[in-house]
């Protein structure tokens, strides 16, 4: 498209959109890997949307409101593990044990090289 | 969670260890990668487009164009995501079933995803926070017109026809095109396109009065 960068589109999409689409990184680690693995056929859109409703609708059910933000992400992530577990492609427990062994990271003090 | 490197007493945000949630994403990602089910270079890409290259601005080409070509505007309304990929975008994961739903000096469209967040990822990108809150989710349906004050907008007597995507149907709205607009261009119309107003939660933004 003549005249238009990509750097332009962006900024101008930035413009209009201001708030930040991720509220922290993990949020949008576990957006990517829900669509990398549908498209990598290893399930259906529409499943992993079943698996959201149901998060949602159980909070919800509840009275835990969702304001949209990381709270959103929160259940995004567990619609996931849920549905992976129920595929079998990760397991519960299996992710569990990870989850412990991946710790906290040391706490990230100096952004341009640590010693 | 102690790890004996406690700097303050009492007020220790920053540095703060890695939430839980980042922890469980940082370890299924592992898993997946040791399984040769994800890459994380593609996971990579794949934020990067939906942070930066699509967005609403897609949706605002598709809207212009429609504006000013009446056999376009037939296309989208026939088949809304061939349409959409002819200007190349192609669908998403959420993009496959599309519908465009016109404003018109009668009918107001809003479009909402009752049951979770359901959005046209191809024309509008990722959706904005409110548009997942139970609150916008609820309100749409039970009080459209109340919620389209709390946006600033105003269609007066105009019927409100509220859309309520699916995993089987995501909606866009065509808002109507702004009146004094006529000897504009393409590219000068999808400026005046907003997001909220291919969302109905807002309307297309009336042409700068310009010193030619």
């Amino acid at each position: 498209m003549p005249g238009k960068s990509a750097e332009d589109l962006i900024a101008r999409a930035r413009a209009l959109a201001p708030e930040a689409v991720f509220g922290e990184p993990w949020e949008a680690r576990a957006f990517a890997v829900a669509v990398a693995l549908c498209e990598a056929g290893q399930f259906q859109w529409a499943e992993f949307q079943q698996s959201l409703i149901a998060e949602i609708g159980e909070a919800e059910k509840t009275g835990r409101t969702t304001k949209g933000g990381t709270d959103y992400y929160l259940h995004w992530l567990d619609a996931l593990t849920r549905l992976l577990d129920a595929k079998g492609i990760v397991l519960g427990p299996e992710l569990e044990a990870r989850t412990a062994d991946v710790g906290p990271p040391p706490p990230p003090q100096d952004p341009h090289g640590h010693h | 969670m102690s790890d004996g490197h406690d700097h303050h007493d009492g007020n220790d945000h920053h540095n703060a260890p890695l939430s839980e949630p980042a922890q469980r994403v940082k370890a299924l990602e592992q898993l997946l990668v040791e399984k040769g089910l994800v890459n994380p270079q593609a996971l990579d890409e794949l934020i990067d487009t939906y942070e930066q290259r699509v967005g609403p601005r897609n949706g605002a080409r598709v809207v212009a164009r429609a504006w000013t070509d009446p056999e376009y505007r037939n296309r989208l309304l026939d088949n809304a995501a061939r349409a959409i990929e002819e200007l190349g975008f192609p669908p998403g994961p959420q993009g496959e079933h599309m519908m465009v739903v016109e404003n018109t000096p009668h009918v107001h469209n809003l479009v909402v995803c009752t049951l979770c967040s359901c959005y046209p990822w191809s024309v509008l990108g990722l959706p904005p926070v409110w548009y997942k809150s139970t609150a916008y989710r609820a309100s749409a349906v039970n009080d459209p017109r109340g919620l389209l004050k709390e946006f600033d907008i105003d269609v007066g007597d105009k019927e409100i026809r509220v859309w309520d995507s699916s995993s089987e149907m995501r909606y866009f709205v065509i808002p109507e095109r702004p009146a004094g607009t006529e000897g504009l261009s393409e590219d000068e119309l999808a400026e005046l396109v907003t997001r909220d107003s291919m969302i109905g939660s807002g309307l297309a933004k009336p042409p700068a009065s310009r010193s030619s």
